[in-house]
Order: C-alpha cells, then structure tokens, then sequence
C-alpha cells in the first residue's frame, strides 16, 4: 500500500488505542481506594459528602468520564486535587522539559557512545577488545538504571565529589542522571549495531571491497556504519520505554524536577486528574514514537509496509 | 581518515553537551559555598508546596511554609501560647466567652506597602468558607459562629461570625465559648489577605511567588507554583512591623524527596537541615547535628466495642499492662520517640494556674504482666472463652509495621490463648476497613490539630466520627460535656473537666496508648533560634540565626 | 528448501542434539547456566534451611557489618566505620562470639544473608511464575492467530496491536495501587502485557510452518489444526520459545525489583531483591553493606540470564533464520 495510506492507517490505530487506554485508566483510577482529601482520616462522613459533591466526585462514574472526556477534547485536563488550583496542563507543563531533556541526552549518549562501542567490537571481533565491549553491553543491559543511579551518586558525587549530588540546575548537574539512564540504550545500541555489522563485514560485498583493498576500518565505517545504524530507529521504541520506566527512579535519587518524580506520588495519593494525564502524556508519547518509527522505517524498507505491516 | 572519523564521533558524543548547555535554568541564588551571603541556611524538603495560600492550606507542609511569608492575629511561642502579632494585644473577651473584641497591630503592612486592616481577614475567612475544600478545615472554622452551617450549604456567607467594625477592630463570634480560641487562632487557616489584591489577580493568585503579597517575617521568592517550583526561597521582609527580630536574610529551600539523597547533601554540607526517620535515626543518633522533637501526635490502639471481648474492660487493661512502652521507644523503635503517659504528649497545652496538661495527668500507665495474666484470666472466665483471635490492623509504614509485631509478639507470649494476626495496608484501605468497622484492634497515629487537649480527647466521645471503634462512657461524656460546655468559659475549671476526662479514659483503656511520636532532623549546630511547635504550624524561622 | 528446513520438520532430535552441542561450546553461557543453577538450587534450600531465622527481629543486633569466620582478613570481620567513628560493632553490641552474621543484620536486627537466600528465592518464584504464565498465554494465542483464517489472524494482531500501546509502566503502577500487592498480584500485572512478545514469536513460527506443503496435503487428508499445532509448530518452535523465555526472565526480575524499590511491589517483611534493594538504600552511604549484597546478587542474576540467552539463542540459530 502507498505511504500515504500506511500511515493514516497507523494513526487511526493510534486514536483507538489512546482512547481505550484514556478509558481503561479512568476506570481503574476510579477503583483506587481511598480519596483525594489530605485530611481523611480525620474527616466525618459528613464532610466526605460536602467535599464529594463540591469536586463531582458523587456523580455516577459514567457521568464523570463523559465530563472528563468532553474536557480533554477542549484541552482542559482538571485541576490537580494535590496542588490546589493547579491546573494541570500547567503543572505538566512545568515538569516536561525537565523529563524530556533528561530523555533526549540519555538517547543520544546512549545511542552515539552504544554505536560506537558495537563498530568497535565488530572490527575487532573475537578479540579481548569484542568480550570487553560485550560485558559492558551486558552489565548496561543487567544492571537496572536505579542501582547504577545509586552507585553513581555515592562514588562520583559523595565519596569523589566530582560532580553534584542532586538538582537540576546547571549543566553539570545533569550529567549523572544522564549517565545512569544512558547505559541501557549503550548496551542495547551496541548489541544491535555489532550484529548488524558483523553481517556487514562478512558479507559478500565486503569481501569484494577487501580484494579491492579497503581495510576493514574502512568498510565499516564508509559503508557498514550506514546498513547497521539505519535499523537501529526500530529499537527507538522500546528504548523510549525503558527510560520512562528508568526515570521514575533516576529523577527521584537525583532530585530532577521532571515529571516522573510526580507520577508514583499522584497515584498514591489519588490525584485523579494528574494521573489521568500522566498517563495520556506517557502513552502518547510511545505510541508517537512508535508511529514515527515505523513510518520512517518504510520510507526505508517498502517491503514493510506492503506487506501489511506485520513485521514486527 | 581515521583521526577524521574520531573528531566526526567525538563532535556527536559532545553534541547533547552543547545543545543543553544553554537549556538548563542557571542557579537562582548563587553557589551555596564560600560566595553565598553570610545570614543564609539552605533547608532540605521532603515534599513540595501544595499551595500558598493560606485559606486552601490543610497539609503540615504547606502551614508551615505559608507560616513563614504570612501572619494572623497572633503568634505561637515556645510552650504554644499565643502572643501577639498581627492583633496589638490578646482579645477582650465577652463574659459569655462568645465575642471577641481584638484590637489589630496598626504597624502591620503587607509586602506592597498596604497596610493590614480588619476587612482583610474578614474577607479572607468569608472567601475560605467558600471555597470547594473548606470542609476539610471545618476542624477549624467550626469554632467560628454559623461556619459549619455555611459549609455545609444551609446559611450563606454573609452570616459568618466575623465582622470589621472599623479599620483596626475585629468582632469575632463563636459558635461556644472556647477558651483556647486566641491560640486558635495562630493557625494558618486564619490568616488574613488582601481583597483588592486577590480580585485583580483571579486565578492567578498563588500560582507563584511573584502572585502574592505577603505580611510575614520573610517574603517568598523564585517560587514557580504548586506542583512546579522544587526550590524556592524566603527572603527577610522589610516591610514586616517586626523586622529587627529577624537575623535571617535568606533561607533557601530545596525539595529532595528521596531522603538518602538529602542526607547526603548534609553530609557534604551543601544543605543545613534535614528530616530522618526510620533506619537513618538509628545510624545517625550520635551524629552532632541530630534534633528530635516531641510533636502532638500519639499513637495508640482502638478497639472494636462491638465485639464482646474488647467490650470487657479486663481485656483492655490487659492488653496495656503487658506493652513495655519503655523497651519499645528504647530498643525497638529507638528512633527518638517517646513513651505514651497518655493520650495528650507534653508540650500541648498548658494553663496558666495548672500548668502543662500532660505533666497534671501524670502517668497511669504501667507494665505489670503478673497482673495483666490475672485479669486475663478472670476475663476469660466471664466471657466463657479461652481462646481469642485479634485482628490487628494498622497502615502500612515501617514504623507500624515495626510496633505491630513488636506487640504481636508481647500479647501472644504473655496472654495464653491469644493469637494476633496483623493486616498492614496502605492507608486508603485501612481507612475503610476501620471507618466500616471491619476490624478487632487497629494501631493509628491521631496528631492535634490545635493546642488544646480536647483536640485529642474528642476521640473518645461517644458520638464522635472519628470514634471508630464506638467507645461509650457516660462519664467521659459528662465531664467532656462540661468542659466544652458548662465550664467553657473557666479556663482552670475546664482543665480539672478535662483531666478528669482523660482519667476516666485510661481507667477504662477506651484507648491505649502506645508511644507519643517524634520529629527527627539532622540540623547544623550552627543553625539556632528554630522554633519547633507541636501543634499547628510545625517550625518557625523568625527567630532563626546562623553562627558561623 | 534448504537442507536444514528439512532436517527441522523430520528430526527433532538432531536439531536439540547439535544445539547443546554448539552451547557447549560457548563457556560464558555454561558459566551463566551453572551460576543460575546455583542460585536456584540454593534458594530451593532457603525453604527448609537458612543460617538464620529471616524474619526474627534481634533487637540488640541491628546494623551490624559481616562478620565471617576465616576471612576477617578481607574486611569480614565485623569492623565498620560510621560518621568518622571505628569500632567492632559485635562487641560493642555484645554478641555472642559464635554467632556470625555472615552479611552483616539489617535495621530490625536481621540476618542479611538468610533474608538474601529468601529474597532470591521470591524475585525467582515472581519471574518464574510471570514467564509461566507469559507462555503458557503467549503460546496459545501465537498458534490460534497463526493457525487461523486471515480475518481471525487480522483481528487477533489488531489487538495485540492495541494492547502493545499501552506501557507497561502505566499498568502496573494502577493496577498494583487498586489490588494488595502480593506475590501473585505482581506476576500477574506483569503478565498483561508480558505475553505479547511470545505471542509475536509463535505466531510468526505458525506463520512459517502452514504453508509449507507437507502440512497442506496433511491438511487435505483431515488432520486438525490442533494436529498440526502441537506436533509440527510447537516442537519445532521450542527452540525460540526457550531463548525468548531466558530473556524474559531477566526483564520480569528486573519489575519486581524496580516496583517493590519504588514502594509498589512487595512489602517489608517479606523479603525480596527488590525490598532488600529498597530498604538498603535508605542508609547506603552509612551502611553501604546492606545494599551491596542484594545488588550483587540482583545483577549476578541479570547478566547471568542475558549471557545464557545470548548463548541459547546463538546455538539454536546460529544463521538467524527465526529471528523476527
């Protein structure tokens, strides 16, 4: 099918999926126990009445989804029950760019360094100089980002006092947190891009560019860097994944005012509205991501999108 | 060719470096080393601000701060009694102790040069009964004449028992006498604003520091909202009547929520003052810098009077012979907290002829497991039963979970035939279970709202909704009866009322108390003149110095 | 067709007898295979035998650093430093000379190693159950979508494709606030979105299988799908199936650790990796032990899975013909 067919294809997909994921989040935000109220412990049933109808909380839930519902397609998403009188369109927008720019300079330290070290280890493949890179592709995929957050903290920041322990003010603050979501995209990179090159390198192609007279060098990186980088935008996906998941953690030990920090918090304390556009923010972002990915990658490969899309 | 290809990889890898280097906000106040200005702290947050302005405020937090920027009619001092501040003097009060007559400071001034009239708080209390929380600080407003009828949508705002009768006089009415109300009346929910102010900004009043005017020892600065901001600061107001009692120029304000985090911004110095708790009091007991504070917040047991075991008085008393509250707060929580001598901690209220309320009551609580096995006993015996299954149930917090099988373990040993299983759930669960009444025993932590010790003891009125285990005796009734009502107005009488109501709780074991919970901080030794309250808002910095 | 095609569908055997044969051959994935085999035999062990009671609260002990007899030499030795300040902690807390706590006691007074040996045997039991269950959904879904008609397949994809929008943060945040969290609620939150890449896997192996021609002319003669599932696809698939199972369960350790750290998994007292990991953090840079243990094991556990997949995957397929 043409492009332009393929890619009204996929957003049609992605308005459906973000409105069942708007509409099973709100349900099952509904079933959260408790309520939004800081004092309730100490509130009498009574009270819990007046404050209910006060914020439309007593309205049967239908009635309060197709009110949120009606709202989001104006582009007001309530009012945070956290933050009085915070709407919070603001208070997302206040946190976004914390979060995105942490997001985009771990990607690109990630990718960049990871495409590196797997050109490198593919070079040099089945020397000391492959395992190397290969255990450090292995510990940046095992050692999950929280605990190499907290070892970076404590070595560099407390122990060696190189860099600072927490905050987002300037641009040294930002390198640890960085580093610490950037190993997971290194290793995955540098996996990916040594197999594909390696493939590249021992391919019947290279051979002729060798009796040529190329080195090896040179055919990676005139040619391979090209065949093996391109496929990598597939792993866009996922890596933007692992780093909203990553950055729950990193933002809090590091103190980076982004919007992970305040996700765990809004649900546990049932701020409704904050968490309903949290979570639209996450998954847009994804399905975005996805989206772009995969339009881009059969403007590559065609083969892809004739087919039907079915390849991944 | 090769060098090209380094310096080509080399310029990506440094790319995010360059692009970002500009993005990022530059430090708002400088370095915190040797360049900052000498009279300023920087303090550690564990949460931010929910709100700045002091009607909508309900949470610790948010008082606190508002606390700092603000001012009411009067002042907390050390043993949480009222002195004047925004008020010239302490109120005159009518012989049925229902008007107050109070007399403003006529040098109190806001941040842009208004002065502070009678109208403002009459208007800021008619505003915060409007608004869509104000029943979660009914707790406060009920004392207020017709406020919980205008809460509750049955009277309209107007006939709120608030009035300026002139620019600097105040004419409160309450709903019944209420003899501590001046020191009421230091909480943040009464604080004036300024209504020429806040209509021109509309909704954009508090939505950061530079959309408010501020009446207090310090002005709030580089605020970027609730939600938003994650450090802010407050700068000494020049404006404010008492300037020259304030040492402080600054004090800087970081919110770091992960605790480990903020220690080690202490330890490396960058940060003066710290909250700890759990694992990191025990680690850092001797640590020079180490401050607990015993705050108004008890913890105790509330038992299910619906169920004939905890109905029999011999169960209860049981139950607290055998807790060894000293070994508990020493050996088990060993975290700064304090052994319960009762319902209502120290330092919460006092009178002025009986002096503190806690110290009165004394300590009626002992440890005898001897006699506890006898009552026990004697209990099973009148209920027919040698068996009995207790469903404790408590939130889930380390510090819970902790005492709740520290107390498993000490009634099973000691009370044959008991078997205690304990439910921890997060707090919106346990909530429910106890508000519905599915429970045995549950393990709560209840603080005061204000500093009197009916804040405490209302819990165990009959009708109260906060009793949720249905606690009945006519004779606490009657002499908490009298002393909200009869005696109201007699402060000594009201005291010797109320002692005797908390004598007759811990007879009863109504509720047993367990520990009376503390505040922990690592604060530079340098860093003096904090003042720290139990009830109401937490810590004041006017006083506050640095010595360095 | 080519030569190993055919080799697959008649000789099962010989293909599982090469692929040890090449995983032999690879030592960094039979090192991960023993270490794993390791960690489970010891945590199995856990359930009738630990050093210590894992959940008896010694008042007396709390925070003290390891202490092995025989390797005091290498720091074991019941010695810590704290706020400038070293001393012999047993001492000072008057512990019996016999009784060791080979990694040190944690803030209730503790065995560290006993809770470690049970926080293993959880974080397995979770990822063992999550990838159990992962599979046994993955697979079947994998063969009714290949198996079936075009529209079915359609429709089936459709809502893996739906599904797969969804992080699966968002989900397992909500769904583990509204259920108690316990050791099968976070299996199971992990499983709804977790079947999707087995379900991708087998799929695309069905997809192979039913159009060659042997299985039409079966197909012709009468023989069921059901027939051609499980004795044609599923043997022949088990290869992939076993290497995507070594990568999922890394992953389903690495949610557990991940929630019960950010405070939505498991609750202390049970013990965990990710509890363990949790409650060491809080007093890291004091008592750095009590992190490092479950950190260590946590990451030995990870690199060991990912190193046995690299392994598996490459004997089973050394041309990466299955791969998607």
């Amino acid at each position: 099918m043409g492009l332009a067919k393929y890619a009204l294809r996929r957003v049609v997909f992605m308005v459906v999926t973000m409105w069942v994921i708007i509409t099973a989040t709100f349900f099952l935000m509904h079933l959260l126990p408790g309520s939004p109220y800081v004092n309730l412990q100490k509130l009498t049933p009574e009270q819990l009445e007046i404050l209910n109808t006060r914020y439309g909380l007593n309205r049967p839930i239908l009635e309060q989804y197709l009110l949120y519902f009606a709202n989001l397609l104006t582009g007001d998403l309530g009012t945070s029950f956290q933050f009085k009188n915070q709407p919070v369109t603001t208070l997302l927008a206040g946190r976004v760019g914390a979060s995105v720019q942490l997001g985009v300079q771990a990607l690109l330290v990630g990718t960049s360094a990871g495409i590196v070290v797997g050109v490198i280890a593919a070079v040099k493949r089945h020397t000391p100089v492959d395992s190397g890179a290969t255990i450090v592709a292995v510990l940046g995929r095992s050692v999950p980002s929280f605990i190499l957050a907290a070892l970076l903290q404590l070595v560099v920041a407390v122990n060696l006092r190189l860099l600072p322990i927490a905050g987002w003010r300037d641009f040294s603050s930002t390198i640890l947190p960085t580093l610490a979501l950037a190993m997971a995209p290194l290793a995955d990179s540098a996996r990916f891009v040594r197999t594909e090159m390696v493939e590249v390198l021992e391919s019947d192609y290279a051979e002729l560019a060798r009796a040529n007279g190329l080195s090896t060098q040179q055919i990676a990186w005139r040619h391979g860097v090209r065949n093996s980088v391109i496929p990598l935008i597939t792993l866009l996906g996922p890596m933007t994944v692992n780093l909203l998941t990553g950055s729950l953690v990193v933002e809090n030990i590091f103190a980076v005012p982004g919007i992970g920090e305040q996700f765990v918090k809004s649900v546990l304390n049932n701020d409704y509205p904050t968490i309903m556009a949290v979570t639209i923010l996450y998954s847009g972002l994804f399905l975005l991501v996805t989206f772009a990915v995969d339009v881009l990658y059969s403007i590559i490969d065609p083969r892809i999108r004739l087919s039907g899309g079915g390849r991944r | 060719m090769k060098t090209r290809r380094i310096v080509q990889i080399a310029t990506i890898l440094s790319l995010p470096g360059l692009l970002f280097a500009g993005c990022t906000t530059s430090d708002p106040g400088g370095t915190v080393s040797s360049d900052a200005p000498p009279a300023t702290v920087v303090i550690a947050l564990s949460q931010e601000l929910n709100t700045i302005d002091p009607t909508a405020a309900i949470d610790s937090n948010s008082s606190s701060a508002i606390n700092q920027v603000y001012e009411g009619l009067y002042r907390l001092d050390a043993n949480n009694s009222p002195v004047p501040a925004g008020a010239a003097a302490l109120p005159e009060v009518s012989a049925d102790g229902l008007t107050y007559t109070i007399s403003l400071n006529q040098a109190a001034k806001w941040s842009d040069g208004t002065p502070v009239k009678a109208a403002d708080y009459e208007w800021a209390w008619k505003r915060a009964v409007g608004l869509d929380s104000a029943a979660e600080n009914e707790v406060y407003y009920g004392f207020v004449l017709n406020a919980s009828d205008i809460i509750a949508g049955n009277k309209p705002v107007d006939e709120l028992g608030i009035k300026a009768l002139d620019d600097y006089t105040l004419e409160i009415k309450l709903a019944a006498p209420t003899t501590f109300f001046a020191s009421l009346l230091a909480s943040v929910s009464f604080f004036p604003l300024n209504e020429a102010y806040v209509t021109s900004q509309g909704d954009k009043f508090g939505s950061d520091s530079e959309h408010a005017i501020y009446n207090g020892p310090f002005v709030l600065a580089d605020y970027a909202g609730p939600g938003v901001g994650t450090d802010w600061k407050y700068v000494k107001n020049p404006t404010y009547w008492d300037a020259a009692s304030v040492k402080l120029d600054s004090i800087e304000v970081r919110v770091i929520k992960e605790t480990s985090t903020a220690v080690n911004l202490y330890t490396s110095g960058e940060v003066d003052q710290v909250a700890i708790s759990g694992a990191q009091v025990q680690a850092l007991r001797n640590d020079p810098g180490f401050t607990a504070y015993t705050t108004a917040t008890a913890a105790f047991l509330g038992y299910n009077f619906n169920i004939p075991a905890f109905a029999n008085v011999k169960v209860r008393q049981a139950i607290s012979l055998v807790i060894d509250r000293a070994a508990l707060v020493n050996n088990v929580l060993n975290d700064g907290s304090a052994l319960a001598t009762g319902l209502v901690p120290a330092g919460l209220s006092s009178d002025q002829t009986r002096g503190d309320f806690a110290t009165a009551a004394g300590n009626p609580l002992e440890t005898d497991v001897d006699k506890a096995k006898t009552l026990w006993a004697e209990a099973k015996q009148e209920l027919g039963i040698d068996k009995l299954e207790i469903d404790l149930q408590t939130f889930d917090s380390d510090r819970m979970r902790t005492v709740t099988q520290y107390l498993q373990n000490v009634i099973q040993e000691n009370l044959v035939g008991t078997t205690v299983t304990i439910t921890a759930s997060p707090v919106a669960n346990f909530l429910e279970n106890t508000k519905s009444g599915s429970f045995g025993i549950y393990l709560v932590t209840w603080g005061a709202d204000y500093a009197d010790a009916s804040s405490l003891l209302d819990l165990a009125r009959s009708n109260s909704g906060s009793n949720w285990g249905h606690y009945s005796s006519p004779e606490f009734d009657a002499a908490f009866a009298a002393a909200q009502g009869a005696d109201a107005a007699d402060s000594a009488a009201r005291f010797d009322d109320l002692l005797q109501a908390h004598a007759i709780l811990l007879a009863d074991q109504g509720y047993t108390p367990v520990y009376f919970q503390s505040s922990t901080l690592l604060r530079n030794p340098e860093f003096k003149g904090v003042v720290f309250h139990s009830a109401g808002s937490n810590t004041e910095y006017k006083t506050a110095y640095i010595e360095r | 067709m080519s030569a190993t095609a055919l080799t697959d569908l008649g000789k099962p055997s010989g293909y599982w007898a090469d692929s040890w044969a090449r995983l032999k051959r690879k030592r960094a994935a039979m090192m991960s295979l023993g270490v794993i085999i390791f960690f489970i035999a010891v945590s199995l062990l856990s359930l009738w035998f630990t050093p210590h009671n894992p959940n008896a609260q010694t008042i007396t002990h709390i925070n003290l650093p390891p202490r092995i007899p025989g390797l005091g030499w290498l720091g074991f030795d019941g010695v810590s430093t704290i706020a400038g300040v070293t001393q012999d902690r047993y001492a000072a807390a008057g512990v019996p000379a016999d009784v060791n706590y080979w990694l040190g006691t944690d803030g209730l007074g503790r065995d560290l190693l006993s809770r470690l040996l049970v926080g293993i045997r959880v974080s397995l039991s979770i990822a063992g159950l999550a990838t159990v269950l992962d599979l046994s959904v993955g697979i079947i879904y994998g063969l009714v979508s290949g198996l079936n008609k075009q529209r079915v397949d359609t429709v089936l994809q459709r809502f893996i494709e739906v599904l797969a929008g969804i992080p699966t943060l968002v989900v397992l945040v909500l769904l583990l606030t509204v259920l108690s969290p316990g050791l099968f609620t976070i299996a199971v939150a992990m499983v709804i979105t977790g079947w999707i890449p087995m379900a991708r896997l087998v799929r695309a192996q069905a997809l192979r299988f039913r159009d060659q021609e042997f299985i039409v002319a079966a197909q012709a003669l009468g023989a069921s799908r059901t027939w051609l599932a499980l004795r044609h696809v599923l043997p022949n698939s088990m290869g992939v199936i076993v290497v995507q199972t070594m990568f999922s369960i890394p992953s389903a350790i690495f949610f557990e650790a991940f929630l019960s750290f950010i405070g939505l998994g498991l609750r202390p007292p049970m013990a965990s990796l990710g509890t363990l990991l949790n409650e060491g953090f809080q007093t890291f840079t004091f008592l750095p032990f009590q992190m490092l243990a479950p950190m260590v094991a946590l990451s030995v556990l990870m690199v060991a899975f990912n190193l046995l997949a690299d392994g598996l995957r490459d004997a089973f397929d050394p041309k990466g013909v299955g791969r998607i």
